[in-house]
């Protein structure tokens, strides 16, 4: 008898536990943090880039924990600094998603994005990426690009050229993955136009003199220049002038996207030479209520004054957000295929305009184009 | 004509810049007898140098570049008393100064970078009034006459300091013989130091000059250490004339080549020069 009571509360006793714990685990999964992982550029030539994006996210995800989080869930953002540098990337992303354990994964840049994809696809992860290149969304239905693209900006550039009626033009190149694109596009769009390119000339993406291949443009005698070379405007124009050929109109994929490009000096050369470049955010005479709002409040926050990466990263917490609620509507919060399918649902106005997304993962954002005009970056009209 | 002309000065620009980062390569080799790999970095260091304290503190550009020439040299100096000298002490072999050498070169490159960040920066401040000479239908500007004066200049003075300074003559006698030098009573140690000090002050004006040519960042090292170690083996190793031969003759054969071929393949021009003088005639143009 009395064994028989001692089994009968031993069993009661493991009931209860078992039922306490798989309570407590429940409550434990319901409010568990929703971790996303960032591999960033926070050091090295690219930190001012990776700061900004950083700085996106964090203000983002204060807002939205701050107003409950996801289903009562916050988000947790994991940031691993990669230095701009691929190799140093796969081993932050190797702890962001086997130590870290994160639900999402965010990167930035080609090369690094490249480096990691197929980590992230093993794990079965989404990514959001920005790069202006599309084929690693295209590649796979859990990862999504968002910036700006330069395929677009090859067409945008190309209608630039024939808004300005010239027809025979040199192409000056570095050599590297986003100018291809562009380049196939620029070809492309500018046949339409009977725009000829007379001359192409292309340099390394290490190379910073310019001279020579520059007087072989000149040699051509172009009416126009396209340049496609981010990393290398202010060497540029800096030889264009030396070189006798302030006079001859040049188009800029992105011209002041680096600092040293986006000086007075650098400005007031653009400006004698009717420079024209594609951009792919707001510029200095945009009056949009929204974009104001968003660059006033990341300024009171940080100090600085915002970038694309920032707006972008931004734009891109939100969006995310709201997938991951209608998928914890389902309880299906860290359900990648889930967060993929809403996802591909978005259509968000954010600071940084209207973003949606192809079937095939790639958002919508719109080129702009922008001139110096006494001494600011200007929007010019594209079409 | 006035195509060609631009195209001789711009061979004659980039063979100077070679050149100043040849000269001090060589003038240590000479005396050391080993590849100093952190030679590209004081480049680097004096460009920051003259950033620092004509820049960011706004004092005399002359000032800070005089300041950034001599820092150059300490460091380049420093760097053999607490690295090389111990080294050389202890009997190490070429292989591993090699190997310290680029230790040192990481090593400084990265506190650039931590220092000044690794933005692109220059050292010019006005484009616009850059002043720009022709030369028979060519453009050159004024700080690529300062280049060309400067590599000239320090041509010159290294060769007067070798041929009639008793420092020269002994910087040459341990560069034919380190022991014998010794037992002859000179302070070799003394001797190599300077040779630091002046080769590494050389690459600092190196760098200073493509500062205020095309700008600075903190990797601009290596590539002018990779056409400064090209240059010398074509030319000659330690040997500074070789040096300033062969820098030209990389000058003109990289820009008449990309004048026929796409520019993208310089790098390669360089390097398949480097190969063939290493296959076909190693000792360089002028042997030592």
């Amino acid at each position: 008898m009395k064994q028989s009571i001692k089994i009968i509360g031993v069993i009661i006793a493991v009931a209860v536990i078992a039922v306490g714990y798989f309570i407590i685990k429940k409550e434990m999964a319901s409010v568990e943090p929703i971790k996303i992982g960032a591999t960033l550029a926070l050091s090295g030539k690219y930190a001012y880039l990776g700061e900004a994006q950083a700085n996106g996210l964090r203000m983002a995800i204060e807002e939205i924990n701050s107003k409950g989080g996801i289903g009562g869930k916050q988000l947790v953002l994991i940031t691993e600094d990669n230095q701009g540098d691929a190799k140093q990337s796969v081993s932050n992303v190797s702890k962001l998603l086997n130590v870290d354990n994160v639900d999402v994964m965010l990167s930035a840049f080609t090369h690094i994005t490249n480096a990691i994809k197929d980590a992230v696809a093993q794990k079965g992860k989404v990514m959001i990426y920005t790069s202006t290149v599309r084929d690693i969304a295209e590649g796979n239905p859990l990862f999504f690009r968002d910036y700006y693209d330069a395929e677009d900006n090859g067409r945008v550039l190309a209608k630039l050229v024939r808004n300005s009626s010239h027809k025979n033009i040199a192409f000056l190149t570095e050599v590297s993955d986003q100018c291809s694109q562009l380049e196939k596009t620029f070809n492309e769009e500018s046949a339409k136009f009977g725009i000829s390119i007379i001359k192409k000339e292309s340099f390394n993406t290490t190379e910073t003199d310019l001279k020579t291949p520059i007087l072989k443009i000149k040699e051509s005698n172009p009416e126009a220049i396209v340049v496609c070379g981010w990393r290398h405007e202010h060497v540029f124009m800096k030889q264009l002038k030396e070189l006798g050929m302030i006079g001859t109109q040049t188009f800029h994929w992105v011209a002041p996207f680096l600092p040293v490009a986006d000086t007075a000096d650098m400005r007031s050369i653009f400006e004698e030479n009717h420079a024209v470049s594609s951009w792919y955010w707001f510029s200095e005479s945009n009056n949009d209520s929204k974009q104001k709002e968003f660059s006033d409040r990341y300024q009171k926050r940080f100090s600085i004054k915002p970038t694309g990466e920032s707006v972008y990263a931004y734009d891109d917490i939100y969006v995310l957000a709201g997938a991951l609620k209608k998928c914890d509507a389902d309880k299906k919060v860290k359900d990648s295929n889930c967060i993929a399918e809403q996802l591909l649902k978005t259509d968000y106005n954010g600071a940084a305009g209207r973003l949606t997304f192809t079937d095939k993962g790639v958002s919508n954002r719109n080129t702009t184009a922008i001139v110096v005009k006494d001494g600011l970056w200007k929007e010019t009209p594209i079409d | 004509m006035q195509i060609i002309s631009q195209l001789i000065i711009n061979s004659i620009i980039a063979g100077a810049i070679y050149s100043l980062v040849a000269l001090g390569f060589n003038f240590i080799y000479g005396a050391t007898k080993f590849f100093n790999l952190a030679h590209g970095v004081m480049a680097a260091i004096g460009g920051y140098i003259v950033f620092y304290f004509g820049i960011t503190l706004g004092l005399d550009i002359y000032l800070s570049v005089a300041i950034g020439v001599l820092l150059a040299g300490l460091i380049g100096y420093g760097s053999d008393k607490l690295v090389y000298l111990p080294l050389r002490k202890r009997k190490a072999s070429n292989m591993v100064l090699l190997v310290a050498s680029l230790g040192v070169f990481t090593a400084l490159q990265a506190i650039i970078a931590i220092l000044f960040t690794s933005q692109f920066q220059v050292l010019y401040r006005n484009i616009a009034s850059q002043r720009i000479f022709n030369i028979f239908g060519g453009s050159i500007t004024q700080t690529q006459s300062v280049i060309l004066i400067s590599a000239i200049a320090v041509f010159a003075i290294l060769v007067l300091l070798l041929k009639y300074t008793v420092f020269g003559k002994a910087v040459r006698a341990i560069s034919d013989d380190e022991e014998v030098a010794k037992i002859v009573g000179i302070n070799t140690d003394k001797i190599i130091g300077r040779v630091f000090f002046i080769g590494s002050a050389t690459a600092g004006l190196a760098g200073i000059l493509v500062g205020f040519d095309t700008g600075i960042e903190p990797t601009m090292g290596l590539p002018l250490l990779l056409k400064g170690v090209i240059t010398a083996i074509v030319g000659g190793i330690g040997n500074i004339y070789g040096g300033v031969l062969g820098a030209f003759l990389l000058g003109f054969l990289e820009n008449f080549g990309i004048w026929k071929i796409s520019g993208e393949w310089k790098d390669a021009i360089a390097f398949a020069l480097l190969i063939l003088f290493l296959l076909f005639k190693p000792q360089g143009i002028i042997k030592r």
